[in-house]
């Protein structure tokens, strides 16, 4: 009976704790090392929200024989070679210095606790955490972040899956994402949280110079649309090319704006934000498709004239010659932009931050829920045995 | 300066029936921009000798009414003193631009450049990138003006610049759209020079820091080597080594404002670049 009562006080504790807001949002996060990485993105920027909502955060990573502030600060005082990968560098430079003023942990180092009426999104690819959390009883409820469905099937072992963790709540950015999901894991709960594009990718106020831009995590593949174009189109060999890897968001959303062309190639994303990005500012994208088409991009009925698309590289340097001799006699068609303004209209800061309140005030809700039913099994069990 | 009116100078230097279908093609290449060109009026000035413009004259109005005249009574009725003749011409307007009666503007060629005057307000020649056609070659062609968008050709790309134009002197003004002022203040065209005339401006306007830009769109066509066309007689009567010797006058002459005279007879042959 004591231990009822304890368990009682527990469960009012944590309600009170949801009901105040008294609790914690955890997000385990992996360093990009300032590499754009669309995940990390999608997830800074919950966590930002959630902490401009007045919600307490905390980003959680792992990373042995981190060197400690102290020891930063001697090595670059006797300008010593530093370990970089001792060194958690996160977000800053890409995404923006305030994402890195959300509170970071290293679980390696510091001795986390967590209450049940604390929450960990974790991204999907780390199914060992999945594991962790459920062998050690972790009490916090714990919900998978999907972004990349391939993550999922690239690191679970054989035989296992999210409901042998415990996991049965999964957030994802695409509906596509959830049907997939749920047609592995039928018991998922699956919530749809579209990403949105930051406001700083807008169209310019000045006119568009004649700058193609390449967007590709390969350099083989900007090395060969390149000099592909210049050999097949000569004539065109004034035109300059940027190669728009590794800039920090703000210097990206410039480039764009500046240029009224980009070619875009990441054949692995689930979502694009690069070439939504591009979109927004006003340049016409070039794209070789994706391996799972995002939903802005086309449906089963086909690819939306949102672009230009193609499914071999190859295609690209003549599909770019022809781009851009219409663009230089302004022959774009204009169904084009009216398309890509279409594009604006969604994924937008505004409803992101909609969704977030109403998904998160979901899962207290639910949460609260669990807690009270408990306790009614408890009323129930103790009611049996009077 | 926001740009509003544009008066299309057209230089004729002698008239033949032949010109004629040339010079209707171009009169309706400017009637077509009037469709599309919102900040203004595009007016057309015909500029000439007076008895080669009243031959023309009946033929332009088949196309469109309202055309000004500028008569040029000087003994030379070269391109350079004609097009100087029209920029002074109390009809003017406060930008103007130049269309061979044998070439054409692109459809859309004013509209696109008006997208480029918004930011761009402190500059003196915004130039097309030009497609040119050879009459001698059917069907091959090539830009010019292009140079501007490689991106180190000057230190500010789409911008031609004192600097860059030392290693390229090919450009053609055709098409282009010049602030009148700016244009009459430099002292206009020299005449005297050939071939490298339009070098020869760039060189003084970019040394003075007016700013020439290249709007990145296909603006006009022109054709080279039609049979007694300025190119052509270039070509019949000068040597290369004639030609290379008025491009290093033009490096002599940009520091000038009048034109000197100045001839290829004291350019020595060790000086040519």
């Amino acid at each position: 009976m004591n231990n009822d009562i304890k368990a009682f006080e527990r469960i009012d504790e944590a309600i009170k704790k949801l009901n105040d807001k008294d609790f914690t949002f955890y997000f385990f996060v992996v360093d990009s090392k300032n590499v754009p990485n669309g995940s990390m993105q999608y997830i800074y920027q919950l966590a930002k929200t959630l902490s401009d909502m007045e919600y307490k955060v905390k980003m959680l990573y792992q990373l042995d024989n981190e060197y400690t502030e102290h020891e930063l600060k001697k090595l670059k005082r006797k300008e010593k070679v530093i370990d970089e990968t001792r060194v958690f560098t996160g977000v800053g430079e890409w995404l923006g210095e305030e994402y890195m003023k959300l509170e970071h942990m290293n679980i390696s180092r510091e001795q986390w606790r967590v209450s049940p009426s604390d929450f960990l999104f974790i991204p999907e690819a780390f199914s060992s955490l999945m594991k962790q959390t459920y062998q050690l009883k972790a009490p916090c409820k714990r919900i998978v972040v999907l972004h990349n469905f391939d993550y999922i099937t690239d690191f679970i072992p054989f035989g296992d899956e999210w409901g042998t963790y415990g996991i049965h709540d999964v957030i994802t950015t695409t509906q596509q994402h959830a049907n997939q999901i749920v047609s592995v894991f039928p018991y998922m709960k699956t919530n749809v949280l579209q990403p949105y594009i930051d406001e700083s990718f807008r169209k310019p106020i000045k006119p568009k110079k004649l700058i193609v831009n390449i967007v590709s995590k390969n350099t083989n593949d900007v090395n060969k649309i390149m000099k592909m174009f210049y050999w097949m189109y000569p004539m065109y060999k004034f035109v300059s090319f940027r190669d728009l890897r590794g800039y920090p968001k703000d210097k990206f959303a410039e480039y764009l704006q500046e240029s009224a062309i980009t070619v875009w190639i990441d054949t692995e994303t689930p979502f694009g934000y690069s070439a939504i990005e591009a979109i927004r500012t006003g340049n016409i994208i070039i794209g070789k498709v994706p391996e799972h088409t995002p939903e802005w991009m086309g449906d089963e009925n086909g690819l939306f004239d949102n672009g230009v698309w193609t499914y071999d590289i190859y295609e690209i340097p003549t599909i770019l010659s022809k781009v851009l001799g219409s663009w230089m006699q302004d022959k774009i068609p204009p169904t084009l932009y009216e398309n890509m303004d279409k594009l604006n209209e969604v994924y937008t800061k505004a409803s992101w931050n909609e969704n977030v309140e109403k998904i998160v005030k979901q899962y207290i809700k639910e949460r609260i829920d669990e807690f009270n039913v408990i306790k009614t099994t408890i009323n129930d069990k103790n009611s049996d045995k009077q | 300066m926001n740009i509003k009116d544009i008066t299309i100078i057209i230089p004729l230097h002698k008239f033949s029936e032949d010109y004629v279908p040339l010079f209707k093609n171009a009169l309706n290449s400017v009637v077509e921009n009037r469709k599309t060109y919102k900040n203004g009026e595009l007016k057309i000035m015909l500029v000439g000798p007076v008895d080669v413009i009243e031959k023309y004259d009946s033929v332009a109005s088949q196309i469109t009414d309202g055309i000004e005249r500028a008569y040029s009574y000087e003994q030379d009725t070269d391109f350079c003193t004609l097009v100087n003749i029209a920029a002074k011409h109390q009809g003017i307007a406060d930008h103007f631009s130049i269309l061979e009666f044998d070439d054409t503007y692109s459809d859309r060629w004013f509209k696109m450049a008006s997208d480029y005057f918004y930011g761009n307000e402190n500059v003196s020649l915004f130039l097309p990138i030009n497609v040119v056609w050879s009459a001698k070659l059917p069907g091959q062609y090539q830009f010019m003006n292009e140079i501007a968008w490689t991106g180190a050709f000057s230190n500010e790309i789409g911008f031609l610049d004192f600097d860059g134009l030392q290693d390229y002197p090919s450009f053609n003004l055709t098409g282009g759209i010049f602030n009148t002022s700016d244009f009459n203040k430099i002292g206009g065209f020299k005449p005297s020079i050939k071939v490298a005339f339009n070098y020869e401006l760039l060189l003084r306007m970019t040394k003075k820091e007016l700013k020439v830009y290249v709007v990145p769109k296909e603006g006009y066509t022109h054709v080279i080597g039609r049979d007694e066309s300025l190119t052509d007689e270039y070509s019949k009567t000068l040597t290369p080594e004639e030609i290379k010797k008025w491009f290093d006058v033009a490096k002599i002459e940009y520091a000038f404002t009048e034109d000197r005279h100045n001839g290829i007879e004291n350019i020595k042959e060790e000086k040519i670049k």
